[in-house]
């Protein structure tokens, strides 16, 4: 029994072997697998280029500032690590060029940058395809030349023929995918190694080899379920390209529409607006409340101006602690729905198999909707830090004085009077690659079980 | 003792009316050569397809070496050796690689260059891919491969299909090797004229049965009883 499956085994190792499409397939897939490093390795230089860049001129916009005031007028949502006053939020370096490649809109002027395309989507999409292109015609070409038959009545059963010949592609397609990320890595390290200096490069791109490994199993397990369900080779190819397409494209995507309808992403415009419905509220609340102190100090005359210069400037602290409170509030609520509808949309196509690796991927890198609404918590609460210490660092304010003789205004702000922003840690998302590579696991086992249920029925001439 | 008996065996396709075999029935003993003609659509294949356990019959027996086919098919079968009409090899494998995976599959070690020898394939063609073989040489391996498992039952459809007079010749004297060795051959055959030398019966099917028994041999009355039969 076990000579014969050795048997069955060598001779599908043999004829993929010597097949020109196996030969084209998997030099196929080495060559996208270096080449999507490559490009990612490109995108990890360009990102600390201009990153470095923009430290230096943040450096001088600091130094050239005159007064607090030119920080606060921004209000709550300045930051001085970046010259335009947008925010970048800074994924972690380059686990983040090998797992996303969205641009990812963030509230108010924050955004996410990242390269394209990350090699976790050339492994998401191309090794299912290549796995499926490898394992089509595993039984229907058996059918279509009529050796299914002679293979049965050797083998003894058809199912084994099923596992056995599964057993052979799958392993092929999963030796196949781990060699390409590895080999990758290894022209990587050869070609720009500073990159592959980072000590995040080999833990992910191993965790990315093992996950995209157990996922083209899967998908060979497919492609030998829908091989034995058909009886030529060329339906076998059609239903396995559609089984791809709907798995990895139509059905993530009409669960993320889903979703989307379900659990809406809040309107950054509306967050835009609320803001400055805020701003313009304090505003008149404060030119409200100073009415009184002003009366006051006009029916008192010159001995009331000290009274009404301590009146306002608590009226002014306050008006801006609420200002402030009410503004983190805001974003709070918003960053909570945004978070909300993220991890909605995330997890409504996360059972799926590309889900699963996407999930693990950005799990590894910390760079999923998770870690991104934790981070982005914190430059929230960072924003708000940041306002009040401006707003200490200014000072009382001379109402009595000309604007442009405030002594308070020429004082030139210390940058080492900022807070500094705590850089992002990694953080896992709640979702382990063990987790993901159970999942995978259950669609194979699924894949399989489907395939040995058809197999019983095909008809063997 | 019979090594192949086919007992009032019935079968009918799902959703069809009519029966394709129509209490069929068959003995072909160790040592004979069976041929079996008629016109096509007569269930000829199909009770092949009976035998080789492909389709389950509704009624009959099928025994084969004193198994039952019906009630221990996976035995029975180890007992078969089955050459199909169109020859299927795995075209990127060579003459020693079919053998020696054959061979492994069935748990029977061989040398498998010897068999390919005594099976009448010249030795430039043992290492070459099957894709490259001549349709004689791919029947020559193909009969190598039905023999491995010392079948007691031999099942040749339309073995000489195909063939040139040459190679026609070769598989004749081959059939004839081997029912000297006491296997049972049915050979599923339009070709009456050629198979008659070496057949001790040849039977005539129609409508889901064979109609009629002649003794092998005199090809001009085999021809004429074919076209009466036909």
């Amino acid at each position: 029994m076990r000579r014969a499956t050795w048997a069955l085994l060598r001779k599908e190792l043999v004829e993929l072997r010597r097949s020109r499409r196996f030969v084209l397939l998997v030099a196929l897939q080495l060559v996208v697998a270096v080449g999507s490093l490559l490009v990612a390795a490109r995108a990890w230089r360009d990102h600390r280029d201009v990153s470095s860049a923009f430290t230096q001129l943040n450096a001088q916009r600091l130094a050239a500032l005159t007064s607090w005031s030119d920080l606060s007028e921004t209000g709550v949502m300045v930051h001085p690590a970046h010259p335009s006053g947008r925010f970048l939020v800074d994924l972690r370096p380059w686990p983040g060029f090998l797992v996303t490649s969205t641009a990812l809109p963030l509230p108010v002027g924050w955004e996410a940058q990242a390269s394209a395309p990350a090699p976790a989507q050339v492994v998401l999409f191309f090794f299912p395809l290549l796995a499926v292109l490898l394992t089509f015609d595993s039984i229907a070409l058996e059918r279509s030349r009529r050796t299914l038959g002679l293979l049965v009545s050797w083998v003894g059963s058809r199912q084994r023929v099923f596992l056995i010949k599964l057993g052979a592609r799958a392993m092929v397609v999963g030796v196949c995918s781990a060699a390409a990320i590895v080999g990758a890595g290894g022209v990587t390290a050869a070609f720009a190694p500073e990159f592959v200096r980072d000590p995040t490069f080999w833990p992910t791109l191993l965790a990315l080899a093992v996950a995209g490994t157990v996922l083209g199993v899967v998908f060979a397990s497919i492609g030998a379920a829908a091989s034995a369900a058909t009886p030529e080779p060329a339906t076998a190819l059609l239903a396995c390209v559609g089984m791809w397409v709907f798995l990895l494209v139509a059905l993530p995507q009409a669960l993320a529409g889903l979703s989307r309808i379900l659990v809406p992403y809040p309107e950054r415009a509306l967050l835009d607006a609320s803001a400055a419905s805020l701003h313009a509220e304090s505003r008149r609340t404060f030119e409200e409340k100073s009415l009184e102190p002003m009366r006051q100090w006009l029916r008192e005359g010159p001995p009331g101006q000290a009274r009404f210069e301590a009146t306002m400037n608590e009226l002014r602290r306050q008006t801006y602690e609420e200002l402030h409170r009410r503004l983190g509030e805001l974003f709070a609520a918003y960053l909570r729905r945004r978070a909300l509808a993220a991890a909605a949309e995330g997890w409504a196509s996360r059972w799926l198999p590309g889900g699963l690796l996407a999930g693990a991927m950005e799990s590894v890198a910390a760079c999923g909707p998770g870690s991104l609404h934790r981070y982005l918590e914190r430059v929230a609460a960072y924003a708000v830090q940041l306002a009040r210490t401006v707003e200490s660092k200014r000072g009382a304010v001379e109402y009595t004085m000309p604007f442009d003789q405030d002594p308070n205004r020429s004082r030139r702000p210390d940058p080492a009077d900022l807070p500094t922003f705590p850089q992002p840690l990694p953080e896992p998302a709640g979702f382990s690659l063990l987790a993901a590579l159970c999942g995978l696991a259950a669609w194979s086992a699924v894949a399989v079980a489907v395939g040995v249920a058809v197999m019983a029925r095909v008809p063997v001439r | 003792m019979n090594a192949l008996e086919i007992r009032e065996v019935q079968f009918r396709y799902r959703g069809r009316r009519e029966a394709v075999l129509a209490s069929a029935e068959l003995a072909v003993a160790a040592g004979e050569v069976y041929c079996l003609a008629g016109p096509n659509g007569v269930g000829k294949t199909t009770l092949v397809g009976c035998i080789l356990g492909f389709v389950r019959p509704q009624k009959g027996r099928i025994v084969i070496a004193g198994v039952d086919a019906l009630v221990e098919p996976r035995r029975a079968r180890s007992l078969l050796g089955y050459v199909p009409e169109n020859v299927s090899l795995w075209d990127l494998l060579t003459g020693l690689e079919h053998v020696t995976l054959i061979s492994h599959l069935l748990g029977v070690p061989v040398d498998a260059a010897r068999v390919l020898g005594e099976g009448g394939l010249p030795e430039q063609a043992w290492r070459q891919r099957v894709a490259t073989y001549s349709k004689g040489m791919r029947q020559k391996l193909a009969l190598v491969l039905a023999l491995l498992g010392q079948p007691k039952v031999a099942i040749l459809d339309e073995p000489t299909s195909g063939l040139d007079p040459e190679a026609s010749h070769q598989l004749i004297e081959r059939l004839r090797q081997l029912a000297r060795d006491g296997v049972a051959v049915l050979a599923v055959s339009h070709d009456v004229v050629a198979l008659g030398t070496v057949a001790h019966r040849v039977g005539f099917m129609r409508a889901g049965r064979i109609e009629k028994e002649v003794q092998g041999g005199d090809a001009a009355t085999l021809v004429e009883l074919f076209r009466a039969e036909g």
